[in-house]
């Protein structure tokens, strides 16, 4: 590059200023992005450049004329930003054509960040790689010294075998002193290339180049002698330990689901007492007075939409809180730090590091957890996980568990959510040892590292966008597959099979639904709940799991319709059955049954997506270990309990 | 610390450091070091990196409750063999 070329295609400049002579030297500016290349350009040149494509590339560079303190033209040379010579980018790609190519530079000022040394060197590192002309620009040491960083730029000159000249181009310093070491280098010798494995190993050869750049660092930068421990890294040495951050994080968890129940009781309340009352009052009033009054109409307004989707609204405060609080210690990067504390726990049972990331995904849907399942690149991770996502309690299982949990536990509504999780987890991980150490016993441990965002104040703003759209998507949930499912149970509860009864007018123990679950119900009998309505709900909750407290409010509902207009009633009809069905051995019956509804296939959607995503073969594999995993600890459950009660 | 600070940084991962924090305990290295050599490795293709997302997938199922949201910048670097 001994001229720049004459084509040079120019397209526009920033005060178009002169360009050097022919045979004037070539100084090539280089350096890693945001190291202040382009400020130290400008500085250096008075921002004169002239902009362009070099030719027959897209690649812009900046070039202008630059004399030096003797009065030599020089043709200095803006190139694009590189990290290294070994590009990843066809900006990086041409800086390398241009430093190593059959006519390099005569000079090459390296632009260097005295705050991000390490970064900046390792492109230093590798031009010392050929014999050359090198000038260091030291940068940024202004905010190198806010960090207590300390550059002795003649030792570090002295490690590094070529001049290094500190500079603030933003407020012109060191331009001049620049200017002179770049003249005396000129006027010098090329310097001998530094010397470098013989070795074709990239690793061993990028390993020496660091070990160089770090060798210079240790002789000539004084830092603190520990780095400065951020509030993030004093908090995580807490966060992530290996035993008490799984106890914080369980703790966490804990206050999140407390807070959840209890603030949100009394607001679920009110709104089931709003559907239950003014709203179905309205409803009858407004269809008797157009005619539609004691009509299938009014059974499916009443007993289906608002019986149904009302019951399902009434947990929107509960959805909401829960989103809040969810929403604030992911802003507040805490859930990343409960992604360390998850992958911890897969490489201690000897399962994928990397197969903790779709199983967080699942504690909020299934669905987009098993499409997650892809970034596992070897296949039988990927069966596994997904296999394991289904056990992952997701948000919609939510609803049922606080439904239960305040109706048969009405004081530690929290304690038995928080529960449910724990169990989620333990089935997770029993699950996992189960298959790995059956199915996939060669399977490898793959390392992972995380790179934790640092802790930060929440915005408020950020933590109502973020509740708010998942609240849309809980909605959108109530208003659409929900409200679908509630007009089929409806139809089913609407056909009699026994009885007298006629279309939409018929005791829902004569209709096809109640007939259908009947027929179910006895599976369930040595689990405590073998009752037609827990099964009828448990089949709906296969479409999807919010479906199985609307479908059980139909189904009281419509066989005690006036009973239900009260707060509340629907937990004591659901209550009465549950006594029923376990012989007086209620809770461990209602356990039984929400861990049966926690393990069992979660909705049709995650089926799907796990017959898109595995195969037939091995979802039907999967819902067959549900089903089964779901049935044996639910018998257990009750069968212990009972006896211990 | 065996080798320079890239082997020893894909040391610490083989052995089970999950953080920068925990490489750096490890190590010994700066932070600014640490950083650079990840980088690094990345750019050789012994680590790939994506993002993590914690809770809130930002696309997934129509029927999901938390399918319109995303997640917090948690990058998982996973070492390649």
């Amino acid at each position: 590059m001994a001229d720049t070329p004459a084509n040079f295609a120019s397209c526009h400049s920033d005060a178009a200023g002169p360009l050097a002579a022919s045979g004037a030297p070539v100084i090539a500016l280089v350096g890693s992005p945001n190291v202040g290349k382009s400020t130290l350009f400008n500085s250096l040149t008075g921002a004169h450049r002239q902009m362009g494509n070099w030719p027959g590339t897209t690649v812009e560079v900046g070039r202008t004329q630059w004399l030096l303190p003797d009065g030599t033209p020089t043709a200095l040379v803006d190139l694009p930003g590189a990290y290294s010579l070994d590009p990843l980018s066809p900006d990086e790609a041409f800086t390398r054509s241009m430093l190593v190519g059959e006519d390099p530079p005569d000079l090459v000022i390296v632009t260097v960040d005295a705050a991000r040394l390490s970064r900046s060197l390792y492109l230093l590192a590798q031009v010392r790689e050929r014999p050359g002309r090198v000038v260091v620009a030291l940068t940024m040491s202004d905010i190198a010294a806010r960090r207590d960083v300390e550059v002795d730029t003649g030792t570090l000159a002295a490690a590094l075998g070529c001049p290094v000249v500190r500079v603030l181009p933003r407020h012109g310093i060191g331009d001049a002193d620049l200017a002179h070491a770049v003249e005396q280098s000129l006027h010098a010798a090329p310097l001998v290339a530094r010397e470098t494995p013989a070795t074709e190993d990239d690793l061993e050869i990028a390993d020496h180049r660091f070990t160089w750049v770090q060798q210079a660092i240790d002789a000539a930068v004084v830092q603190p002698t520990t780095d400065k421990h951020t509030w993030s890294d004093r908090i995580d040495r807490w966060a992530t330990a290996p035993w008490l951050g799984p106890i914080i994080f369980l703790a966490v968890m804990w206050m999140v689901f407390q807070l959840t129940t209890t603030v949100a009781a009394p607001l679920q309340d009110a709104l089931d007492s709003f559907f239950s009352g003014p709203v179905s009052s309205a409803a009858i009033t407004l269809l008797t007075a157009v005619g539609l009054g004691g009509t299938w109409v009014e059974s499916f307004v009443i007993d289906g939409l608002i019986g149904g989707v009302g019951m399902l609204l009434t947990f929107v405060p509960l959805m909401a809180i829960m989103f809040a609080l969810l929403a604030l210690l992911e802003d507040s990067g805490y859930m990343a730090r409960a992604a360390v504390v998850t992958d911890r726990t897969m490489r201690f049972i000897g399962l994928p590091g990397r197969a903790f990331l779709p199983l967080i995904v699942g504690f909020g849907c299934n669905v987009p957890a098993i499409s997650a399942t892809r970034v596992l690149p070897d296949a039988r991770h990927r069966v596994l996980t997904a296999l394991l996502v289904p056990f992952t309690s997701c948000s919609a299982r939510l609803a049922v568990y606080v439904m239960m949990a305040a109706t048969f536990f009405p004081g530690s509504a929290g304690n038995v959510v928080f529960a449910m999780y724990l169990i989620s987890i333990l089935f997770v991980v029993l699950v996992g040892v189960a298959l790995k150490r059956t199915l996939w016993r060669t399977m490898g441990r793959e390392p992972l590292l995380l790179d934790l965002p640092p802790y930060q104040l929440p915005h408020l703003r950020l933590l109502g966008i973020v509740t708010w759209g998942r609240l849309k998507g809980f909605l959108r949930t109530a208003s659409g597959i929900i409200v679908a499912t509630v007009a089929a149970v409806w139809l089913l509860q609407s056909i009699p099979v026994t009885g007298d009864g006629a279309f939409a007018d018929v005791p829902v123990t004569d209709s096809a639904y109640a007939a259908a679950a009947e027929a179910v119900a006895p599976v369930f009998a040595p689990a405590g709940f073998g009752n037609w309505q827990a099964t009828g709900a448990l089949a709906v909750g296969f479409v999807a799991k919010e479906a199985v407290i609307s479908s059980w409010s139909q189904t009281y509902a419509v066989a005690e319709p006036t009973d239900l207009h009260s707060p509340g009633a629907l937990g004591d009809a659901v209550r009465a059955d549950f006594d029923a069905s376990s012989g007086g051995h209620t809770t461990a019956a209602v356990w039984a049954f929400l861990v049966f509804l926690l393990a069992y296939t979660p909705c049709v959607a995650t089926l799907a997506t796990q017959w898109r995503e595995i195969g037939r073969k091995w979802t039907l594999f999967g819902v067959a270990l549900q089903l089964s995993v779901a049935w044996v600890v639910a018998v257990a459950i009750f069968q212990i309990g009972r006896a211990l009660s | 610390m065996s080798g320079g600070p890239l082997r020893a940084v894909l040391a610490a991962i083989d052995d089970g450091a999950l953080t920068a924090y925990e490489i750096r305990r490890e190590t010994g290295l700066p932070d600014e070091t640490i950083r650079s050599a990840l980088e690094q490795l990345q750019r050789m293709g012994r680590l790939t990196a994506e993002q993590v997302e914690v809770g809130c997938p930002p696309a997934g199922c129509g029927t999901c409750a938390l399918s319109t949201s995303c997640g917090p910048a948690l990058v998982g670097l996973s070492r390649v063999r």
